[in-house]
């Protein structure tokens, strides 16, 4: 039997930049987000191109105290994205946002099982990647080069149901608000009382929430300890490339890619731009890094 | 009178009497404040920690001087607060340590028992300070071991002492700059004194109180909180069994909802149960009346009891009796003046709050009686205070069921701090405690509040009526403004900019309008600081203010 080709799809959460994606042959499913006026809502597609809103655009929506709200990936958009590709005699790799923040893994399996039944020789392989933004992204980017070195759609489907909870985030934000409100991240009331100053560190944890590890004083000293933790969890650095996401606090990420450079010399440090959904839920001035290490064990509870 | 040896019921009489003298000039002890500031209240903690002992011996009928003693010192060490009150009780403890095996006491036996009293006072205090109660324990007692000797009477004993005590006393602020620049003694050793000098009339026959006149003072509770000036700030807390009556209502279909809904109207803290026909509840409110003429209507009152809650902190509700102890690994204490802060603290993790503050020092045993609340394993207090600290750690010292732990904050807002990083997820009590630990000291505490006297202080001109800045108990500014004054105060902080986080506590008589017009002028002097405010509604101090 002839060997069939794949596309690797991942979705609007993944923060994967037109370039990232090109040169890797990635394609991906937008979600999108609703802007609530007083009398009407707006539905915008969540591209990850910065070609229908800026990512300053966007931030400022929020620090002006629009509402912002995201929509998953919806079932026609999984069945247009997914046809196209079935169409030209492939298969699907769809590498999912964690399914503990978004129906989107879900309902890809349903479109799945519907499709299968018109393409019965087709392959639609969904991996709930139990992470987001540039941890999603950075799993994509790693499949497409074992793709490329002629690894098939099952040996990429193992490595990342194998290695999915080695892709680690460190993340904080300037101010819970958005977190709190978008309901995307586990700790207690008392963890999260009226606190002030108080900079959470969370991680995405092993079933894929968002779960605040550690409580740090002051935005600064929360940079730092993410540094510290990283530099414990980080395995190979000199192998790898890191991300340092943020929306729209460039100089804080300028900051933190410095000190992880300093700290920890990894083959590169790249900053990018936390995109329309993971943004949404974060809020300005969120940072998050992702890099490959230890297996995340811890769950929130 | 030639007394050659003291016994346990002459012992008792001077107690008494000495108790009764320092009640007697009780305001006068108060106002030995070194800050110009509404606060003081050295005579206040003397005079419950010595009560306190003074009660659990008064029915006493032992005339064993070492047993007497030893009832005393006990008692003190729960009823101690306030840090001249905690030094007091241990003072007493040395006293009852070396007074052991003998039931009467020379003049010379006194020596060497007060000299015990005297060491015992110094330990207790991690960096004792001369120019204190201390120095005046510690002269008079060296000054006695110079002129006593084996025929010198009880009367020759305290005579001598109190000949030094006096002296010692107008050296404090030779000792101590801040009483010399304060134009002050110190306010302890006063206190100390006055308790000698009625025990020398007593010794004269000339006695300032009988028992049953103490004892009845006593039974009044009044703890000088409360007076004819006085606001109702708390309420009263009120509890009742009530037996309800065939006569007035179906006991069987009954429901306890009949009650409580009025309850919460009139009230709050409300804990009601039903057992068969008798319903027990407890309520705060500020109408009890309304209470008692409500519930009646259901049945009759078994018991009604009502405490006014500014004069009875320390209250042990029906909730506390009924209830098993909830079991916990760790257990999170804090003082508190009133609710709002409470509820702040409670907001932030805390299980359990002490009512007290800087004008109303809880005693060892309140914290006893807040620890004993929970089954814990460890548990955590914020003293929020430096004159309370000695007594809650006299409270940690002295419990056995828990392991107790002090993170020994000096100002509410510092706990405050603190208690936004607490995370008992790490479970792990080295590493809680070093987190709020580090954080607390990181803290820089502002109070302002208005000066009550003119006066300078550290080099700082002080006029009566102004707002001052203290700055971790140093006086930074002076200004008629309340809103500069704060403003000023932050910038006397060397590296204020490089600051993150700004906590202000608003006190009562802030208006809204202050508040705003302090948070713009904080955003524009300090634009890294991110502002957190909290209404904590606290006397005395407008604004308590935490930099981190």
């Amino acid at each position: 039997m002839e060997k069939r080709d794949f596309v690797i799809v991942v979705d609007s959460c993944s923060d994967l930049n037109k370039e990232l994606r090109t040169k890797n042959g990635i394609e991906y499913v937008k979600m999108s987000f609703v802007k609530k006026f007083a009398d009407h809502d707006e539905e915008v597609p969540a591209s990850l191109d910065w070609d229908l809103f800026t990512n300053k655009e966007l931030n400022d929506w929020q620090r002006n105290g629009m509402q912002l709200k995201t929509i998953q990936v919806t079932a026609e958009e999984f069945t247009n994205k997914f046809t196209e590709i079935l169409n030209q005699n492939k298969d699907v790799l769809y590498i999912a946002c964690s399914s503990a923040l978004s129906g989107s893994y879900d309902y890809s399996l349903i479109v799945k099982d519907e499709l299968l039944t018109k393409y019965p020789n087709a392959k639609i392989i969904c991996v709930d990647s139990l992470c987001s933004c540039l941890g999603q992204g950075s799993m994509a980017l790693d499949v497409a080069k074992m793709q490329k070195e002629g690894a098939t759609i099952e040996q990429c489907r193992d490595y990342l149901e194998e290695n999915k909870l080695c892709y680690n985030q460190l993340a904080t934000v300037e101010t819970l608000d958005y977190l709190k409100k978008a309901g995307r991240i586990k700790a207690s009331t008392a963890f999260f009382g009226n606190i002030f100053g108080v900079k959470p560190i969370f991680i995405s944890d092993a079933i894929g929430q968002n779960f605040a590890v550690k409580k740090v004083k002051g935005r600064k000293n929360s940079f730092i300890e993410m540094v510290n933790m990283m530099k414990e969890l980080i395995v190979e650095p000199e192998k790898q490339t890191v991300y340092v996401c943020h929306s729209d606090c460039l100089e804080d990420a300028q900051y933190v890619k410095e000190l992880i450079e300093k700290e920890i010399k990894p083959l590169n440090v790249s900053i990018e731009y936390l995109g329309p959904i993971i943004g949404v839920s974060t809020g300005p001035g969120t940072i998050g890094i992702y890099f490959k290490g230890q297996k995340v064990t811890v769950t929130g509870k | 009178m030639n007394t050659k040896l003291l016994d346990g019921n002459t012992f008792k009489t001077l107690l008494i009497n000495g108790c009764q003298s320092l009640i007697n000039d009780i305001d006068r002890i108060n106002a030995l404040n070194v800050f110009p500031v509404p606060d003081g209240d050295t005579g206040t903690n003397m005079r419950l920690t010595l009560e306190g002992g003074v009660k659990s011996i008064i029915n006493e009928n032992e005339n064993d001087l070492s047993k007497l003693s030893k009832t005393l010192a006990r008692a003190m060490t729960f009823s101690a607060r306030g840090n001249s009150g905690v030094i007091l009780s241990q003072f007493f403890k040395g006293l009852s340590n070396g007074l052991e095996t003998l039931p009467k006491a020379t003049a010379n036996d006194l020596v060497k028992a007060f000299d015990e009293g005297v060491k015992q006072s110094y330990k207790v205090v991690k960096r004792p300070t001369e120019g204190t109660i201390l120095t005046v324990m510690k002269d008079s007692t060296n000054y006695c071991k110079e002129t006593i000797d084996e025929n010198s009477t009880i009367e020759d004993f305290f005579a001598s002492f109190l000949k030094e005590a006096h002296a010692s006393l107008e050296r404090t602020p030779d000792l101590l700059p801040v009483l010399k620049e304060a134009g002050v003694i110190d306010s302890g050793g006063a206190g100390f004194n006055r308790i000698i000098e009625g025990m020398i009339m007593a010794l004269d026959g000339n006695i300032l109180v009988n028992q049953e006149k103490f004892e009845e003072e006593k039974a009044k509770k009044s703890v000088g909180h409360f007076n004819a000036d006085s606001v109702l700030e708390y309420g009263y807390c009120t509890e009742f069994i009530l037996q309800l009556q065939n006569s007035k209502v179906d006991i069987k279909t009954f429901e306890l909802k009949q009650i409580t809904d009025y309850l919460e109207k009139i009230g709050n803290s409300i804990v009601a149960f039903k057992d068969d026909d008798i319903v027990k509840v407890h309520v705060h409110t500020f109408t009890p009346g309304l209470v008692i003429n409500f519930c009646q209507k259901f049945g009759e009152y078994i018991t009604f009891k009502m405490e006014n809650m500014s004069v009875q902190h320390s209250e042990l509700g029906i909730a506390n009796n009924e209830k098993p102890k909830e079991h916990k690994k760790y257990v999170v204490i804090a003082v508190a003046p009133n609710d709002n802060l409470g509820q702040a603290f409670k907001d932030l993790g805390a299980d359990e709050i002490v009512f007290g503050g800087q004008t109303m020092n809880p005693s060892s045993e309140d914290f006893v009686e807040a620890f004993e609340r929970f089954d814990a394993e460890n548990i955590i207090v914020f003293p929020n205070n430096s004159n309370i600290i000695l007594a809650a750690q006299q409270a940690a010292d002295n419990y056995e069921k828990a392991n107790v732990v002090l993170i020994p904050t000096t100002s509410l807002v510092q706990c405050y701090c603190s208690l936004t990083m607490l995370d008992l997820g790490l479970d792990d009590l080295d590493m809680i405690v070093n987190d709020l630990t580090s954080t607390a000291k990181n803290v820089i505490s502002l109070a302002i509040t208005k000066a009550t006297r003119n006066s300078n202080i550290q080099h700082v001109d002080i006029h009566k009526d102004d707002y001052i800045a203290l700055i971790d108990k140093n006086i930074v500014k002076d200004n008629n403004n309340k809103i500069n004054v704060v403003i000023e105060a932050l910038k006397t902080i060397n590296d204020i900019l490089d600051k993150d986080v700004i906590t202000i506590i608003y006190g009562k008589d802030v208006s809204d309008d202050e508040k705003q017009q302090l948070e713009t002028l904080i955003k524009q002097n300090f634009p890294n600081l991110e502002i957190g405010t909290i209404n904590g509604q606290q006397d005395v101090y407008n604004f308590l203010i935490a930099i981190e």
